[in-house]
């Protein structure tokens, strides 16, 4: 089309067709959706099957924001993703305190007004999340602190389902939990939420009965609840509040409390931890088409009470009721914000009276598993994009940068066995660079940092606190990271195969016995993507479109056995070593 | 929750300044246009087997994208595509662009009294599938198309996407005057419905609840059934408003039957496509030009 020049309706020369962008003013037309340029990259913070995220800095505001990238998968198909749809509308129509704000979309036009350009979400930017802060070996969470915690999450959870928001609950993970250093958790990520179609809990209710199927593969498997693990379709919010079981034990125990390998095996651990399931503690469990066909289960002995005796009675009162067997008697959020727990001493603490810490998520910490992991001898190379820029400092404290390049996706998530020679090229790189930022001080970590069984290196002079047991082995001193001089992110190996953003992309390729943990995590991923792809699936009813899973797989890189491939010795290996190898679903918020 | 009974409405200056006219389209092309695409949308929302809620969203999409963007940018068929393929999402009955591509294609060339499908020829029974068969190449020059244009849409509005309908609303009002019966409904639904062609771009400028009282109160009048002396106040509508809205949905079948009278067995018909859209404004310059001469 030709362009042409003086506006105007019906003057004799055609008029010229104006950008789309701006009005007749010449302003920006379009609102709430800014351009990417408005936002300064600080650095990436993670990357992972649904997205990467980068933390940001508004140019005109100067408020730090992460920005969370949409991947189209399957845009020749699909158009922009339902998924997100839903988590964009659902976003925008919450209003709460305790649930992160969506402040606007971002978009990264690449050729033209015709492309269809990438797309970020705009969220504040939060110092913490909750897994990553419970790994945070300086930071102990007290009794007041779990309340204040909990309370916010019971309130936001609450919030959701008065209305209809059923967050099908990646969001329960505590990795998706964001705290920021003023006390306040915000629940994160919807993408798998969806408005549900019943009743809105009642107090003293449970969770209500549901009228409607929904998919059952959805939700963390660590967070799921036995019903969907059972089958159960016709679920209600109440597995909402399942999570909210897991993670407040979580608080307490400093690891996920769950942790099951496959399905079948969350499963077991579910009914060790509450008993069997019988007609009476889960009524027509039998009736569910059951775990992978299995129906019956144990006999298990009960063991929550015995197990999490050091919560308190009160407080395991609360968690038996939030870990009911039985949706419809466990406790819905506005009966839990009325439990004894609450109102027993120590009373809950305020969020503003919370100390603030340095900053810790998920990621982050598995930066630190990973380097610790295989801490090389310094490196004979320089500190190619790495260089000593003290950017570090934000008003003094520690905390500019709290999310490093993928580490989250690195070989080294918890229990890898030690001894085992790193084969991945990424790591290589995290372990080099760990060395040139390694600041003189901390002397604690550094000398002789080699390849070292990791309770060795990680043991930390302070002792041990009360999680230390079964936990994995320690960052070194927490923040030493932070207070380094920060480079730019590295985007420069984006490209080549990305074995430091991303580790599940191909590194692992090669499959051997080292590759195990690559191969475990990346079952993980695949479970969750295949959550989303079900999910996807089950929303498209009839279109049958298998694409998703294959494409989805693709995604996941080579490392990946596929959903059915991982029952290899992997997994054994990982069960035996579970009590000192933390692992935890690899998903976050940020990594979508 | 902010409400989930409010929709985004549009300012008064986005009303004043739509960006098709500023980009040289005579405002009663714009006009004919929106409801042009409102008929295709709704005639293939009805082929689709898509809910009118679907359907309903699907048109108020697509006169919020033109509130904000120029006609000359994006084609009435593939604005139509992708507002309904992005409404199906949006409202959990997802259709494909194949289907959605195949169903307009047919309409827009299968003869039919359908004032936007072509007229039907004297004298000739049922037409070669010939016409409305959309190859492969077409389909997917159509569909990346439609994929554009979707972004597009959401970008436009910033992606808000929420939009509540007032069908639900109205049977609520209308159980809530103790006057339900299913002559008074299916009138009110018709009226909600016929105003999402209205030219005044009802669903933009007014919030759900005053569409379902005003619809409620023509549905009652018309079958005659007796309600409460102000009743418009208790679900927040004044009596300005609902005068106002009562005049625009009752003006909306002059509406449409003038332009199906402006529209039908015209050729060239209404310009679907950019370069049909070209040509059509170019004609109306020329036809300008002798006129003035």
């Amino acid at each position: 089309m030709t362009k042409r020049n003086s506006p105007g309706p019906s003057s004799s020369e055609p008029p010229r067709k104006r950008p789309l962008s701006i009005d007749a003013n010449g302003k920006p037309r379009f609102r709430g959706c800014d351009s990417i340029k408005a936002y300064e990259i600080l650095e990436k913070l993670g990357e992972g099957t649904f997205g990467e995220v980068h933390k940001a800095r508004h140019r005109s505001t100067g408020a730090l924001v992460a920005l969370k990238k949409i991947l189209m998968h399957n845009a020749k198909e699909d158009g922009f993703p339902i998924t997100s749809l839903r988590e964009i509308k659902i976003l925008k129509a919450l209003s709460h305190k305790n649930i992160i704000p969506l402040m606007e979309m971002a978009v990264e036009q690449e050729r033209g007004p015709a492309t269809r350009g990438t797309l970020y979400m705009v969220f504040p930017y939060m110092h913490h999340d909750l897994a990553g802060l419970l790994e945070n070996p300086d930071v102990t969470f007290s009794e007041p602190q779990i309340k204040c915690y909990m309370i916010q999450l019971l309130e936001g959870t609450k919030y959701l389902h008065q209305v209809f928001v059923l967050n099908l609950s990646e969001i329960r993970r505590s990795a998706n939990l964001l705290i920021d250093n003023r006390g306040i958790l915000q629940i994160a990520d919807f993408g798998l939420a969806r408005k549900f179609e019943e009743p809105v809990p009642v107090p003293g209710g449970g969770g209500g009965v549901a009228e409607r199927d929904y998919t059952n593969c959805v939700v963390t498997r660590w967070y799921r609840p036995p019903e969907l693990l059972l089958g159960e379709r016709k679920y209600t919010s109440a597995i909402d509040l399942w999570g909210v079981g897991c993670v407040f034990a979580e608080m307490y125990r400093g690891r996920p409390i769950l942790q099951g390998n496959t399905d079948m095996d969350q499963v077991v651990k579910i009914f060790q931890l509450c008993g069997s399931p019988t007609q009476k503690n889960m009524p027509g469990f039998d009736r569910l088409p059951g775990c992978e066909g299995v129906k019956s289960f144990g006999p298990f002995q009960r063991t929550l009470e015995g197990h999490y005796s050091s919560m308190g009675s009160a407080g395991v009162s609360l968690l038996s009721q939030l870990l009911k067997l039985d949706p419809q008697r466990r406790i819905n959020a506005m009966d839990a914000l009325k439990h004894e727990y609450f109102t027993t001493d120590p009373l809950p603490a305020k969020p503003s009276d919370l100390p603030s810490f340095e900053d810790s998520h998920e990621l982050d910490r598995k930066k630190f598993r990973h380097q610790k992991a295989h801490l090389p001898p310094a490196p004979a190379g320089g500190t190619v994009g790495i260089g000593q820029d003290g950017a570090g400092g934000w008003n003094g404290r520690a905390g500019e940068v709290p999310w490093a390049n993928g580490t989250g996706a690195g070989p080294s998530r918890g229990g890898r066995p030690n001894n085992e020679p790193w084969v991945n090229g990424g790591s290589q790189r995290y372990g080099r660079q760990h060395d040139n930022r390694m600041p003189p001080h901390d002397s604690r970590v550094l000398p002789g940092h080699r390849p070292a069984p990791d309770h060795r290196q990680w043991s930390r002079p302070g002792g041990l606190d009360h999680r230390e047991l079964g936990l994995p082995p320690r960052p070194p001193q927490a923040g030493h990271m932070d207070r380094e001089p920060r480079g730019p992110p590295l985007r420069t190996n984006r490209g080549n195969g990305g074995g430091n953003v991303d580790t599940y992309i191909p590194s692992y390729g090669g499959g051997g016995p080292d590759d195990r943990r690559g191969n475990n995590r990346s079952r993980d991923w695949d479970r969750s993507d295949r959550d989303r792809g079900d999910r996807d699936r089950g929303d498209r009813g009839d279109r049958g479109d298998r694409r998703d899973r294959g494409h989805d797989r693709g995604y996941n890189g080579g490392g990946g056995g596929g959903p059915g491939g991982g029952g290899g010795g992997g997994i054994q290996r990982r069960s035996s070593s579970r009590d000192r190898h933390r692992e935890e679903p690899v998903n976050n918020i940020y990594r979508r | 929750m902010v409400s989930l009974l409010r929709n985004p409405l549009a300012t008064a200056d986005q009303l004043a300044s739509s960006p098709s006219q500023a980009d040289g389209i005579p405002a009663d092309l714009e006009t004919s246009l929106r409801w042009a695409g409102s008929e295709l949308i709704q005639a293939a929302g009805i082929l689709l087997r898509l809910p009118q809620k679907t359907v309903a969203t699907a048109i108020v999409l697509f006169q919020r994208f033109y509130l904000l963007s120029s006609m000359r940018s994006c084609a009435i068929t593939d604005s139509c595509h992708a507002v309904i393929f992005l409404s199906s999402k949006l409202t959990e009955h997802p259709a494909t662009p194949r289907d959605i591509i195949n169903v307009t294609t047919y309409l827009l060339n299968t003869p039919s009294p359908s004032p936007i499908s072509p007229a039907p020829a004297a004298g000739q029974g049922s037409t070669p599938p010939e016409e409305h068969y959309v190859t492969e190449q077409e389909y997917y020059i159509r569909r990346t198309r439609l994929l554009n244009v979707e972004m597009e849409i959401l970008k436009a509005c910033g992606f808000q996407t929420h939009l509540s309908l007032p069908y639900t609303l109205c049977i609520n009002y209308i159980q809530s005057l103790s006057v339900l019966s299913a002559e008074v409904v299916k009138k009110s639904f018709g009226y909600l419905t016929d105003a999402l062609l209205s030219p005044s771009l009802l669903y933009l400028t007014h919030q759900p609840n005053s569409l379902a009282v005003a619809a409620v109160y023509i549905g009652a009048r018309e079958c005659e059934v007796k309600l409460p002396a102000a009743w418009w106040d208790v679900f927040d509508c004044e009596r300005e408003e609902l005068g106002f809205l009562v005049v625009c949905m009752k003006g909306v079948k002059e509406f449409v039957e003038s332009e199906r009278k402006l529209w039908s067995g015209r050729k060239p018909g209404v310009p679907w496509e950019l370069d049909d859209l070209e040509i059509h404004l170019e004609r109306r310059r020329v036809l300008d030009g002798e006129a003035e001469v």
